[in-house]
């Protein structure tokens, strides 16, 4: 997938509060264009798992949307599977699926089982794959006493897995997931994060994930996309965010009896003996070595920064 | 003139996504039977006023209005209601919680036209509404002595102009919500809609009635055949010109609102901005 230069703003009303302001409107409508996605452009290869982190209303779900079709750019290019997303070709819609994580695609007073068969007709699914995909799918995820209840009577992490299994009854080779574990508990978050790796590497699919649990990102994706104010801030391998980010390196020293460490770099806490120092990453070394022969030192750990410190620093340069 | 690979291709595809449409709204139909069948009651009392109401002003008229006799009166609104149960479709109000509750985003993502779930969807709620309407109608029947007696070529000519006017206000009911992409709401537009179609379908008052500079003008617009055509084949006198020229303005009109809601929706989906979604 190549992504060129994609931006799309909205005409957003704007207007004071009050009754005043409400008649006024009638006539005379205020608008403001808001940049949701600004002149972002990255590349997504075939079978590659790829994070979007970034704040609220930074542009991740309206990118991830543009790129699935559902929304038409104001300028830039999207091409995917050899096709324009905006053009909405149902080839290429046959291709791609779009899971959001707050949303339902199934028919609600039904089993999912009566959706899954809807899919299988537009999807033009060949009976015998449909249901070996199907049987596949609803065992890997264990959900085969939920798939003959109505959508209606299941929990949220419950109606997330059907859903899922839903939307990869066709396959897609080009999956877009908005926030798939929004509201799930841990273990269920867990078993997501499972499936769809596995989903990947097994079809070969490519998966683009936005989500604000960084755990998501961090247990799925390679590569990671950063977002904020619309722009792209980051891309590069999740791994290397804290390195490249952010120049610093957090200290934690346990000295036999409390001690000022204020000259060795920036006191984070201090909990008795134990103090976190916040130190550049290129005196890492020599601030170590000094502490080590300056007081007698019952422990040190050295560590980068927790990396949602590192991505919040990053969402907010980027908003800025 | 041959069906190629494509076009075959096509139809199969699309035959069985109605089969699929039709079947998935039919269960969910059947999943609320009393909700269906309670509704169902209720329209019954639509028709049973204006007939009752018809009647009484045609007998008070020396047993005629508008060149119908009570027995005809009683026969238009007993066909009425088979027209509307038959004719029921998803209203352009649902277009309106679509876009509300982000499940259009999902219709969008389909590689099927949106209208397809529609018409093939309505079709397989209305099965169930069709097997309730038969005793509906027996009853009134019953009730009411209406002056009916078509034949077996008036009863074909009946129901494919049945299945035009399920077609043609399907698809204008997907163009009315279709303005929503301008206006996210819906229901002023819808609203505005169904007032002329009411006035102006027959369904309010048979077409005969009207003066005649108005019912010249509804013979020209789509509204007469989204509903009181069907019911005129079975209940007046027509011609075979009169009917072949209604079933071709029906077929017209299901021509001109399709490529019309080809042509606004491939607008309409640029400006879609998934608000909420």
């Amino acid at each position: 997938m190549e992504v060129r230069e994609l931006s799309r703003q909205f005409s957003v009303p704007v207007r004071e509060p009050g009754v005043g302001s409400a008649l006024r409107s009638l006539v005379r409508r205020t608008t403001r264009l808001v940049d949701a996605v600004d002149s972002v452009t990255f590349d997504v290869g075939v079978g590659e798992i790829v994070g979007f982190l970034g704040p609220n209303g930074a542009g991740k779900t309206t990118t991830i949307k543009m790129l699935a079709g559902l929304l038409h750019p104001s300028s830039g290019t999207v091409k995917a599977l050899g096709y324009t997303p905006a053009e909405r070709d149902h080839r290429y819609l046959r291709r791609v699926a779009l899971v959001m994580g707050n949303r339902r695609s199934l028919a609600w007073d039904l089993p999912a089982l009566d959706s899954y068969e809807l899919r299988r007709a537009i999807y033009s699914i060949p009976p015998e794959r449909f249901r070996t995909t199907r049987d596949e799918l609803v065992d890997r995820f264990g959900i085969g006493d939920l798939v003959s209840k109505p959508v209606r009577n299941l929990s949220l992490g419950e109606r997330m897995k059907v859903e899922l299994v839903g939307s990869l009854l066709h396959e897609p080779e080009l999956l877009f997931l908005d926030e798939p574990t929004l509201g799930l508990d841990v273990s269920t978050q867990l078993q997501l994060r499972r499936f769809i790796a596995e989903y990947g590497r097994r079809t070969g699919a490519s998966v683009i994930l936005t989500s604000h649990y960084m755990a998501d990102v961090q247990a799925l994706a390679e590569r990671v996309i950063v977002i904020a104010g619309g722009r792209l801030v980051y891309e590069g391998r999740f791994d290397e965010l804290a390195t490249s980010v952010d120049s610093t390196r957090i200290l934690d020293v346990t000295l036999t009896e409390p001690a000022d460490l204020s000259t060795f770099g920036e006191v984070i806490d201090v909990a008795g003996n134990r103090v976190r120092l916040r130190i550049e990453r290129s005196a890492t070394a020599r601030t170590t070595a000094r502490l080590m022969s300056t007081f007698d030192v019952v422990d040190l750990t050295v560590a980068d920064p927790p990396i949602e410190e590192v991505v919040a620093r990053l969402f907010d340069a980027g908003a800025e | 003139m041959s069906i190629t690979s494509s076009e075959s291709g096509w139809l199969r595809r699309h035959a069985s996504a109605y089969r699929a449409f039709a079947a998935l709204d039919f269960k969910s139909s059947v999943q609320y039977r009393w909700p269906t069948l309670l509704g169902m009651l209720a329209l019954l009392t639509e028709p049973v006023v204006y007939l009752v109401v018809w009647t009484t002003v045609a007998d008070g008229n020396g047993g005629t209005i508008g060149g119908l006799t009570a027995g005809q009166v009683s026969a238009y609104y007993v066909v009425w209601t088979l027209v509307r149960n038959l004719t029921a479709g998803y209203a352009p109000m649902v277009w309106e919680i679509r876009f509300r509750d982000g499940t259009l985003a999902d219709l969008l993502m389909r590689p099927i036209h949106p209208v397809h779930a529609d018409i093939a969807g309505g079709y397989g709620f209305n099965l169930i509404r069709a097997v309730i309407a038969l005793p509906q109608t027996v009853l009134m029947v019953v009730l009411f002595q209406p002056d009916l007696s078509p034949s077996l070529p008036l009863v074909a000519v009946f129901v494919v102009s049945n299945v035009l006017t399920y077609l043609l206000r399907a698809i204008l009911f997907c163009a009315v919500g279709a303005i929503g992409f301008w206006t996210t709401r819906v229901d002023a537009a819808s609203r505005v809609y169904l007032a002329f179609e009411l006035l102006l379908s027959g369904r309010l008052v048979p077409i005969g009635f009207f003066p005649a500079w108005l019912a010249t003008t509804a013979a020209w617009l789509p509204f007469r055949y989204t509903f009181g055509f069907p019911i005129e084949v079975l209940t007046t006198t027509m011609s075979t010109s009169d009917l072949c020229t209604g079933l071709a303005r029906q077929i017209a009109w299901v021509v001109v609102s399709s490529v019309a809601l080809s042509v606004v929706w491939r607008f309409a989906v640029r400006r879609f901005d998934a608000v909420g979604v």
